[in-house]
């Protein structure tokens, strides 16, 4: 599903909040296109209005296995389920990015996707970012040296972010910078320290 | 100051929150999940005025999963919401007070006013059963701006107010400010609208209440400002609680700019129902409702003249403002556009004479209350804008019209109520004009007008009052609270420091300005130091963070404490050191007989303090804890020029923020990387006024319009310019720390400054008058309709 890369989601993004809870229910998984074997989910109990769905991911390197009503999102999955808070949520609507995660190492945000579409899919939040001993990812540690944050509300959906930004484009300008940004909302830095942080995130990471 | 002190106050050290914000390990309130959680969903109006017939909650309680369901008729015995200002009107009148209830009673009065409290096992439970509350509306007619609500034959929003006005109030020298006009050389005027703003902090706001049977006591999570003021509106007034059977916990949250201040009725409404249920109940608002239901900000209506000699000296001042309440008073409502307002607008100027009236008015809309600035970003808005529009006419320039009325003596009494202890307006302007290198801009207006661009440049010299507030004056102008602050140091037996302060940081860094205030005076690391805040069950009693007070206020209590600490501190090492107290100095944590070497470090004094076994016990009680409340003696008065330079595609009435220069003295400055950082974000939020947000209500059927982040436009990283900001420091006189307060500086100033480089750069089309925000749309409309003439 990830095939169609930024696009794809988007088109999920902008088509989700205008489905029905109970429309996700009945066509989430024909609908949202998850064709590939590996991401095929298992339906227990195909009867009942409400099923649950089985899915297998990598959480943080981890292997996790959960059972989930299919509508669950996947935002609700890691945060309600597997506890991993730091992942946050700001809007209804797909357009703040305080939810964005690594899929397969690609920066989606977990709010508009469904537990289900990342069967079989790895999964990175920010409380799996830094290094097994502890020591932050340069892009948390730039944001912490540039006062990259303040209230920390919109901070794991922007280094998530970055970090995405700078593995594709380890060079790149402010204004490309503040342009792929756009989908992140910050509302205390003025984004002026995030630019900065991303600079600096960028210029460790490549070291 | 020591040499340890003199390293820390005044340095960007890297702020000791961030790595559990950076790391996930933040909490908050969503975050936080009690044993035995149920969920809660607000049923709310989708009309904007209505009557409430019936409410059927049968179906709803049928519903699987639902824990329970309630209305205003559960609630009714239960008081109010209320609102934390008197305003009394010119006729001698208390403002109109109406009924501002947790669950609507009766009738609706905005679109999301809240109808009923769905609590169920699991928030889709609670959704699901949400949708099968029957309600019976009777739609009424809805009226959105506060102009129109004040017209004869507008729909009445509440029948104690027949005429919608909440309150007719003035301030300043009406016969004066006459006598002003009718002498002056130049009269200009102006009409402008100061566009509704929704606050919008990335995290929404939520609660989590829950009742304990065994002490018959309640906890409350709460994405707050003030937990104290929380506690003390909702159980003394609404709910008939007393505090000790209370506990507000305000955890990390995130941003609030004001709209977190206030009691709402969801957080109530959830500490009501808690008892009831028998189990704690969470509420996350989401986004579609933060925009429906957090108090707005702004939204005001304004007619305003100044009168000026024929060089330009201002020789009065006229104000007439109509002002949204919005349908209820909400905490701080009605102070807004007037104590936080009229008070300001002298801004830097010597101007003799003002009188401004202000009429509050009701309209069927989210409550309006205090957002980042709270009146005075409205007040430098009509000076600024009426200055340059002066100065245009008169052909000064602008900054020369400025200086030929700043105020230069001090401490100045305004006629508007206000004494400015200190500041030094033409340093500020003169550093900014500096950075902005006004001296280049011909050749950078040239340069874009080759491409086909228009360029302009526009000022704004702000004036604010922060470090809310001396008690006595507050309390004679209506408020019905203490604005003081709290702070207590309680030095752990092996030396570590621990910190409690009634300040409450949502971003603001206090964990780490407060510990280096406290590291630099006692001589110890920062990481020695740790700041508690945002909990009543832990904190003395504080009255929050708002209106840039929590460093002159909230810092100036704490170094109050410090005093205390370390006098105690003196007695100990007297005993110790055998030596007169007089003679004992304190310095880079260590208390030293004056003129020996004869030392106890400060963690050999808190050590004894703890094991007083060597210890002057008839003279001295253990223990190194100290607690002080300080209660400031006058506001104080951050000011700065704003400089910023726009380029304007007339083809597409596209604004850019080309350049935006901002220098402020905040007076004294702890830590100067935290000051920028609020620099940074209040320059968002007031270019966000000026170029994008806009909170527009349907004129018809009360809608909102912009509900969502696609309607609503929140400034991206990709709107703005990276800032250049700088300080110029006169200390405030009357704290401890001659701080000033920067959290609202750039809401304040930025959008006057943004609006006159718009108008400065559409000038030469003739174009006359646009109101905010500059969007594309509205640009082109203007540079069209001024070619038609
Ligand atoms: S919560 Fe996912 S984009 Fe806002
Ligand atoms: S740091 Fe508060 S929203 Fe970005």
């Amino acid at each position: 599903m990830l095939a169609g890369g930024p696009d794809a989601v988007r088109a999920v993004a902008v088509a989700l909040p205008h489905v029905g809870r109970r429309s996700i229910v009945a066509g989430s998984a024909p609908a949202t296109g998850i064709e590939e074997p590996a991401r095929r989910i298992r339906i227990t109990h195909p009867k009942e209005e409400h099923v649950a769905v089985t899915l297998s991911l990598t959480v943080n390197g981890k292997a996790v296995t959960a059972t989930v009503d299919p509508r669950t999102l996947l935002v609700e999955l890691i945060r309600n389920q597997l506890g991993l808070t730091g992942t946050h949520v700001g809007c209804d609507t797909g357009q703040c990015g305080a939810c964005t995660v690594l899929l397969d190492g690609r920066a989606v945000k977990a709010c508009n996707l469904l537990a289900a579409q990342a069967n079989g899919a790895s999964v990175t939040t920010i409380e799996g970012v830094a290094a097994a001993d502890g020591t932050m990812h340069p892009m948390q540690a730039a944001f912490k040296e540039c006062h990259g944050l303040q209230c920390g509300f919109c901070t794991p959906g922007m280094v998530m972010s970055a970090i995405d930004l700078v593995n594709r484009h380890p060079k790149a300008s402010e204004a490309a910078i503040r342009e792929e940004l756009e989908g992140n909302l910050c509302r205390c830095t003025g984004y002026h320290n995030i630019v900065k942080a991303v600079q600096l995130g960028a210029a460790s990471m490549g070291k | 100051m020591g040499a340890s002190e003199q390293g820390l106050i005044g340095q960007s050290v890297k702020r000791k929150e961030d790595v559990r914000f950076l790391t996930g390990a933040g909490q908050y309130t969503d975050d936080i999940t009690l044993p035995r959680q149920t969920y809660a969903v607000f049923v709310r109006s989708p009309h904007a005025h209505a009557k409430v017939r019936k409410v059927d909650t049968s179906r709803a309680k049928a519903a699987p999963g639902v824990v329970g369901v309630f209305t205003g008729a559960d609630l009714e015995g239960v008081g109010g919401l209320p609102c934390g200002w008197l305003i009394t009107s010119l006729d001698g009148t208390p403002m109109k007070e109406p009924p501002h209830p947790v669950l609507a009673q009766g009738k609706v009065r905005y679109v999301g006013d809240r109808v009923a409290l769905v609590v169920a096992e699991s928030l889709s439970q609670a959704k699901d059963a949400a949708e099968l509350v029957d309600v019976d509306y009777e739609v009424l007619a809805a009226v959105v701006s506060p102009a129109d609500a004040i017209k004869p034959g507008a729909p009445v929003v509440h029948d104690i107010a027949p005429d919608n006005r909440c309150y007719t109030w003035g301030l300043g020298d009406k016969a004066a400010t006459e006598a002003a006009f009718a002498k002056a050389a130049h009269v200009t005027k102006i009409d402008i609208v100061n566009n509704r703003l929704i606050p919008n902090a990335i995290e929404p706001r939520a609660a989590n209440a829950s009742y304990s049977r065994s002490d018959d006591s309640y906890t409350l999570y709460v994405a707050n400002q003030n937990p104290h003021v929380e506690r003390l509106l909702m159980g003394a007034f609404v709910l008939g609680l007393p505090e000790h059977k209370l506990r507000v916990i305000a955890p990390d949250v995130g941003g609030g700019f004001g709209s977190k201040i206030f009691l709402y009725g969801e957080e109530t409404a959830l500490v009501w129902a808690s008892k009831r249920v028998g189990r704690p109940i969470k509420w996350t608002g989401e986004r579609s409702e933060a925009f429906l239901s957090d108090a707005h900000g702004r939204d005001h209506v304004t007619h305003a003249e100044l009168a000026l000699d024929k060089d330009g000296k201002f020789l009065g001042l006229h104000v007439k403002t109509i002002a949204s309440m919005g349908s209820y008073l909400s905490t701080f409502g009605s102070s807004v556009p007037t104590m936080l307002y009229a008070t300001l607008l002298a801004g830097q100027y010597t101007t003799p004479a003002i009188w401004a009236e202000v009429i509050g008015a009701f309209t069927t809309t989210s409550p309006v209350d205090a957002y980042r600035g709270a009146g005075r970003p409205e007040a430098t808005y009509v000076v600024e804008r009426i200055v340059h529009q002066a100065a245009v006419e008169m052909g000064i320039p602008q900054d020369e019209l400025r200086r030929r009325n700043f105020i230069r003596t001090f401490p100045h009494q305004t006629p508007v109520a206000l004494t400015y202890d200190t500041g030094d307006y033409d340093a500020s302007m003169n550093k900014a004009r500096e950075i902005a290198d006004v001296a280049g801009f011909a050749a950078r207006k040239a340069e874009s007008a080759k491409r086909g661009k228009l360029r302009g440049m526009g000022y704004s010299s702000y004036i604010e009052a922060c470090g809310l507030a001396p008690s006595n004056v507050a309390g004679a102008l209506g408020a019905r609270a203490g604005l003081f602050e709290a702070g207590e140091i309680r030095v752990n037996p092996t030396g570590s420091v621990s910190v409690f302060t009634g300040s409450h940081s949502h971003g603001q860094g206090h964990e780490t300005t407060f510990a280096q205030i406290v590291a630099a005076r006692l001589g110890i690391s920062v990481d020695a130091v740790d700041v508690v805040h945002g909990d009543t069950g832990r904190i003395p009693f504080g009255m929050g963070t708002y209106g840039s007070r929590s460093l002159s206020v909230g810092g100036s209590a704490i170094v109050k404490a410090l005093d205390k600490i370390v006098n105690k501190g003196k007695k100990i090492a007297a005993h110790l050191l055998e030596a007169a107290e007089g003679d004992i100095e304190f310095k880079d944590g260590k208390f030293t007989v004056a003129g020996t070497d004869r030392s106890k470090t400060f963690g050999e004094v808190a050590l004894t303090a703890y094991v007083p076994h060597n210890y002057p016990l008839d003279k001295l009680e253990p223990g190194l804890n100290e607690t002080a409340f300080y209660d400031p003696t006058n506001f104080t008065y951050p000011a700065g020029t704003h400089i910023c330079e726009v380029e304007i595609d007339p083809d597409t009435g596209v604004v850019t923020v080309a350049k935006f220069t901002a220098c402020d003295d905040f007076g004294n400055i702890i830590n100067p990387m935290i000051v920028e950082g609020q620099v940074h974000g209040g320059l968002a939020q007031g270019l966000g006024q000026a170029l994008l947000e806009h909170g527009v209500y349907d004129k018809e059927s009360g809608q909102l319009l912009t509900g969502s982040y696609m309607d609503y436009a929140m400034p991206r990283a990709d709107d703005l310019p990276s800032f250049e900001v700088a300080t110029t420091v006169t200390p405030c006189t009357h704290n401890p720390l001659g701080a000033k307060g920067c959290g609202e500086a750039g809401a304040i100033g930025s959008p006057a400054a943004m609006m006159n480089a718009v108008m400065d750069a559409l000038a030469p089309l003739g174009v006359r008058h646009l109101d905010m925000p500059a969007s594309p749309h509205r640009v082109w409309q203007a540079i069209q309709s001024a070619k038609k003439g």
